[in-house]
């Protein structure tokens, strides 16, 4: 094995092994080539290919392309001694698999005639050819069997069939889900009979990557019942595929559970035929795209306008003289699709019935939901319409205070009371983290005391943030149900829309947490469990499970599948899983939709949102896992590089939350010296979690701030595009676009900048220097404190003393002008030193970080006087520095105040007589 | 009508009847009065309405009333309560019993005694009267 260690710690994960072993078999096969023959050099040489061949068996069998038969056939030339061919061969291969090309034309690798210069060609099919991709069938059967398998499939197959497909046989359970974790490609299983559970392929190559799976340890199980396990599991992990079961186990003796797991059910294995069309429905009924299909359809037909919209059909635009470059550079297409009808296959978002309607329904089913509703104003609005659906003026919602701008302004149109949580500050970095458990559950409590809990309706949380904290959603809805079992949740996972595809992220997203809580609280092993926890309560201690006779499960996600999905821009999706939805909220829910929706929704939006869903279904998996891989490959650069390092550190795990939220104990992804750290355990128990997608770079030691990074050398010196800074970090994301290439880019930019850093530093006078060094020590060691949201003014509040405050009365005040008056920041302090309380009559929201520091009717504390002081961005929404903080005047405070007209009457007061 | 005076100047003894002060949280409503006077109000719940009175021996009474149509506001009609001799017996105990003070006890004039305003835990605003 040629340095199997290292190569393992270099890699990520077994993508990355698999082409940097082809890759190197690729060059070392090209080193045998040119050897002389018989010389030691080649004996040596033999042996180093051969040991990356073994290692490539061991993973491509899990690949029905290049597949284990023509690894065979490398061997065999290896045998014959054709080492120029074998040598050619590899670097097709090779070449092959790095670009993806074998997708478009798989017959590329079966054609032996087929030249590397041909495959120029094949680019032009991309995109009209059939799609490809892989079935995993699962039977011990012999090569023999399999062989025949394949060619009964191939047989059955016609040139008229849609998509393309392989073959990729796996003998055991465990390697069954090898291959499910490993092959992205894999769109359908075919489970037949009951196959053993120990995988005998398991090597030490192997081993790192599979951990997750040889400590699923079913092998108690009786082998029969593995079919359905397996089945179980790969929905469980990859709900998006079709699996189909072959048994003798005749319909009345099969589980319900069973029949409920699988698409369909076979009874005879010979039926090739009728599987074989069986897959390609499977996979054509997800690649339908009703809307989308039905806008492309609609586009073709001609029409006459009789109605709005000029633009429809181009008409406007390229007759014009004056517009028709506009024309010309979006393309007939849009200006085809573009229309204000609602029939002709068509339909009407506000009422849908047709397309439109079946287009959620396919989403709510790929994202796992109840309902879902397509939004096409971006989740600003989803957050507005959830929060209007579900609570009314009066009512409580306990929100990080952190979150986004539009909860604070639903939070104003619905008149609840908002009592603001405090994510924990990270002032080392300036930036906050995320709500700890406890601080929830002790609000609550708090509420429940005064007699306000039956108010509380919802629980808002934004899940991941910006910056990539992801909450322990299953234990946050556990805890916070065992207190108030009919609580509504909400997370904004605005920045969380592609964490459904794949587990280790499903598994902290609402929808998936809402199935598995509604599943769990309903068996009888929980009651049990339930029973238990409570006899074995002290007293007054708090329940952490939830009584199960009344719980409710209740929970809504919004989500920007523009931000790191496929969608255009404003495409946004609201995921329902809530089992009093009809009951309860659809009324609401569907007034609360209509008045944020525009009656002109934006036709390409919606069928990007279709598409897009489309995408997530077939290779949502592929590209998440690549973007992790890709984050996971930076990452490992930055830290490894030792230019990279004396200016820049990636900001990890350890370093943003704190010990006492770790359980597991991870405090990083990569280790230079350990290699790759598995999150999965982390992912399952942690209080709170890394998103390694989202990567902050602490710059500090560059002597540039984060604003001046990202625009003066960022973005102006090599056009790369970020969005979030804060005083000493910039953020920087990958997604399911990201490409190596783009990766390699950024690499690049970073070294350039630490050059350019280094040739400036060298060329500083002394004086300049001191000013440098100065500012190197303001972005390191001096933090600004970063203010708790302090209260609300007693005026604003329901109940003296209880968190929450009617911010609508506030916010309105403000909408007159006697109401307020202007307090320069440098005055704020003395007047505050003077015993006046100041109250701010408007949000308050610099940039970054983005949320306000201030909202209406919120006591103003000397921590956020300070901040704002020595905050040293530009961008301050609600604050002008010429006039000041604007605040309430002291008779609004004092509005419910009044005198008494008692005793200014003439006459004698009717009290006085008493 | 404007800045004319009826013809028959009418007088009588009280011009309240009765008052009732809404509640939604019917129950909370009920500790909070009970709480500040220290009483035990008696309470008729049916269907619709839940209600509570303030024991008086024979002068003008009241209730809390929840149900239909009974709203609690700040705004609106402003009901002095009877506080006794000293209306800080009273106020006292307002924000713990979960109310808020919105005026503390003040000075009306040395003839008419003192007064003072709070929101109760419904959100109704109200006043104390006492003399001293």
């Amino acid at each position: 094995m040629i340095n199997s260690k290292l190569q393992i710690s270099n890699c990520y994960n077994i993508n990355q092994l698999r082409l940097e072993s082809w890759n190197s078999l690729k060059l070392e096969s090209s080193i045998l080539s040119e050897n002389s023959k018989g010389s030691t050099e080649e004996k040596k040489q033999i042996e180093k290919v051969k040991n990356i061949l073994r290692t490539l068996e061991s993973i491509e069998s899990y690949f029905a392309l290049p597949g284990i038969h023509r690894l065979g056939l490398l061997f065999e030339m290896m045998e014959r001694q054709e080492y120029t061919a074998f040598a050619h061969k590899i670097s097709e291969i090779t070449k092959l698999l790095v670009s993806d090309k074998y997708r478009s034309n798989p017959n590329a690798l079966e054609d032996e005639d087929l030249k590397i210069d041909q495959l120029e060609d094949i680019d032009k099919y991309d995109g009209k050819g059939k799609n490809y991709f892989e079935v995993l069938f699962v039977e011990d059967i012999s090569l023999q069997e399999e062989n025949k398998l394949r060619s009964d499939l191939k047989e059955v197959g016609t040139s008229s069939d849609q998509f393309n497909y392989g073959v990729v046989v796996q003998k055991t359970f465990e390697d069954a889900m090898i291959a499910l974790k490993f092959n992205s490609n894999i769109q359908a299983v075919v489970i037949r009979y009951a196959p053993p559970y120990k995988s005998k392929k398991i090597s030490p190559v192997l081993k790192p990557f599979v951990q997750s799976i040889i400590d699923l340890d079913m092998n108690s199980k009786s082998e029969i019942r593995l079919g359905p396990v397996l089945g179980r599991l790969v929905k469980k992990f990859r709900p998006e595929i079709d699996t189909y079961y072959v048994t003798d186990t005749s319909l009345a003796n099969l589980k319900d559970n069973t029949l409920k797991t699988f698409d369909r059910i076979f009874y005879r294995a010979e039926d090739v035929q009728e599987l074989h069309l069986t897959i390609l429905r499977g996979i054509y009924k997800r690649y339908e795209t009703p809307f989308f299909s039905a806008l492309k359809e609609y586009s073709k037909k001609p029409t006459g306008v009789f109605h709005a919209m000029p633009i429809s059909r181009g008409n406007s635009v390229f007759k014009s003289r004056w517009i028709n470059d506009f024309g010309n550079f979006y393309g007939r297409n849009m200006f085809l699709a573009e229309t204000s009808s609602t029939k002709g296959g068509l339909d009407s978002l506000l009422q849908p019935t047709g397309t439109l309607k079946t287009a959620q329904k396919m989403a709510s089913k790929a994202y796992g939901s109840l309902n879902t509703f397509f939004v096409t104003n971006g989740t600003s609005t989803s957050n507005k319409i959830v929060v209007q659906a579900l609570v009314k003026p009066g009512d409580i919602v306990l929100i990080d205070r952190d979150c986004h701008k539009s909860h604070h302004y639903g939070l104003v149109l619905s008149g609840a009371y908002p009592v603001y949580l405090d994510s924990y500050p990270i002032e080392k970095y300036s930036m906050y983290g995320a709500v700890p458990l406890q601080q929830i559950k002790d609000k609550l409590l708090q509420l429940k005391e005064a007699g306000r809990m039956q108010l509380a309706k919802m629980l808002l949380l934004t899940n991941c943030t910006f910056d990539g904290f992801v909450y322990n959603v299953e234990k946050v809805m556990e805890e916070i149900l065992a207190i108030k079992p009919d609580m509504i949740f909400l997370w904004d996972e605005a920045w969380f829309a592609f964490a459904g595809f794949t587990y280790n992220y499903k598994q902290r997203t609402g929808m998936y947490v809402a199935d598995k809580l509604s599943k769990k609280y309903k068996t009888d092993k929980y009651r049990i469990e339930y029973e238990e926890h409570i006899k074995g309560l002290k007293k007054g201690e708090v329940s952490k499970l939830p009584d199960p006779d009344k719980v409710r499960i209740r929970v809504y996600s919004t989500q920007s599948t523009h931000k790191t999905l496929s969608s255009f821009r404003q495409g946004s999706m609201i995921h329902i899983w809530d089992q009093d939805f009809r009951k309860k909220t659809q009324n609401t829910f569907m007034e609360a939709y209509m008045t944020h929706t525009s009656t002109s929704p934006n036709y390409q939006i919606l069928a990007s949102l279709d598409a897009g869903r489309r995408q997530v279904q077939f290779e949502g998996y592929e590209l998440v896992e690549k973007s992790i891989e890709l984050a996971m490959v930076f990452r490992a650069k930055v830290n490894d590089h030792p230019k990279l390092k004396k200016y820049f550190d990636v900001l990890t795990v350890g370093d943003f939350i704190p010990k006492e939220y770790r359980s597991s104990g991870l405090s990083e992804y990569y280790n230079p010296k350990t290699g790759w750290n598995r999150m999965d355990k982390a992912w399952e128990a942690d209080e709170f979690v890394l998103d390694p997608t989202k990567i902050t770079i602490h710059i500090g030691r560059t002597g540039v701030d984060g604003d001046t990074f990202k625009n003066k050398y960022l973005m102006d010196q090599f056009n790369i595009q970020i969005n979030k800074t804060s005083r000493n970090t910039v953020l920087l994301m990958t997604n399911i676009g990201t490409t190596r290439g783009s990766i390699t880019y950024l690499t690049n930019a970073l070294l350039k900048i630490a050059d350019e850093l280094d040739r400036e530093e060298l060329s500083l006078t002394t004086e300049e220097n001191k000013i440098h060094q100065a500012k190197i020590n303001s972005l390191t060691q001096d933090f600004p404190p970063l203010p708790d949201f302090s209260y609300f003014h007693h005026s604003f509040q329901a109940v003296p003393g209880v968190p929450g405050g009617n911010i609508r009365e506030a916010f309105t005040l403000a909408y007159s002008e006697e109401n307020y008056e202007f307090v320069p920041l440098s005055e704020c302090r003395p007047t505050m030193e003077g015993g006046r309380t100041l109250v701010a009559s408007s949000f308050i929201i610099p940039y970054p970080p983005g949320f306000p520091v201030l909202v209406p009717g919120q006591v103003v504390s000397e921590e956020i006087i300070h901040f704002l002081t020595v905050l040293d961005v530009t961008e301050i929404h609600g604050y002008a520095p010429e006039l000041g903080l604007r605040v309430f005047k002291d008779s609004v405070l004092n509005r419910q105040q009044t005198v008494t007209s008692m005793g200014s009457n003439k006459k004698k007061n009717l009290i006085d007589k008493k | 009508m404007g800045g004319t005076s009826p013809k028959v100047k009418r007088q009588q003894k009280d011009f309240i009847s009765w008052f009732e002060i809404p509640a939604i949280n019917f129950q909370q409503s009920v500790n909070f009065y009970n709480q500040i006077f220290g009483i035990d109000m008696e309470t008729n719940i049916d269907d619709n309405y839940a209600m509570a009175f303030f024991p008086v021996s024979n002068g003008i009474g009241g209730s809390i009333v929840a149900g239909p149509g009974s709203t609690p506001g700040d705004s609106g009609p402003l009901i002095y309560l009877n506080a006794g001799k000293d209306l800080n017996l009273v106020l006292g105990n307002v924000e713990n019993a979960g109310g808020r003070i919105v005026m503390p006890k003040t000075l009306i004039s040395e003839e008419s005694g003192y007064f003072a305003i709070f929101i109760d835990s419904e959100g109704n605003k109200l006043a104390l009267y006492s003399s001293q």
